[in-house]
């Protein structure tokens, strides 16, 4: 589990609502290995800002609400 | 199991075959010099590299970010051993011989050393390779 403050995914909800895409065809479409996709989908690995961001346009939404992380909001 | 992984078990498997072949020997006939002669099969190791060769050439192996993550933590782990029993030998050396000790090495023990540094990388590099694999 990576160190720092938690970060959760929608991956798997948005690969299931984009017609029961399997992890294969997401890892091929992303260009990662499934093995990458498993590790995202459950949150033990944590993309890359530019993998994050190609997600996004993947799935055609914003960053932010594929990925969340918990904890408090940074003071202003 | 991608391609980094099976090459770190071959790492692995070649280091245990020879520490066993090394340890059956010396168990049947003692500390002898010929001995030394399993520690060549270490040289097994240059081969690592043919390891998915064709995979990669069919373009079917992937390295992506978090493999090379992973080879980076790796090799920082190696090395980072290295280091520390570097240090630790160094520091055993001045507490045992004291501070005015000279050491002579003979040539065929440097280029033992060598090959024993770049064992403890080669080995850490493997373990960390797999460990941070399974974990997922």
């Amino acid at each position: 589990m990576p160190k720092g403050p938690k970060i959760t995914n929608r991956l798997r909800e948005l690969r299931f609502e984009r017609g029961q895409m399997t992890q294969q065809e997401m890892a091929e479409a992303l260009g990662v290995s499934r093995q990458t996709v498993i590790s995202l989908e459950s949150g033990r690995y944590y993309p890359s800002l530019q993998l994050a961001l190609q997600i996004a346009r993947y799935f055609d939404q914003p960053v932010e609400a594929i990925f969340e992380m918990e904890g408090p909001e940074p003071k202003e | 199991m991608n391609v980094h992984e099976k090459q770190a078990w071959f790492v692995l498997a070649v280091f245990g075959v020879t520490i066993f072949l090394y340890g059956m020997l010396t168990a049947i006939i003692g500390f002898h010099p010929a001995n030394s002669f399993v520690l060549f099969l270490m040289f097994l190791c240059f081969f690592v590299p043919l390891i998915g060769r064709s995979e990669k050439k069919q373009g079917k192996a992937i390295t992506d970010e978090r493999d090379r993550e992973i080879l980076k933590k790796a090799c920082w782990a190696g090395f980072g051993v290295l280091w520390f029993v570097f240090l630790s030998c160094m520091m055993l050396l001045l507490a045992i011989l004291g501070p005015d000790a000279i050491i002579n090495v003979k040539g065929w023990a440097i280029m033992l050393l060598v090959g024993a540094a770049g064992g403890i990388v080669g080995l850490t590099q493997a373990i960390t390779t797999i460990i941070l694999y399974r974990r997922g």
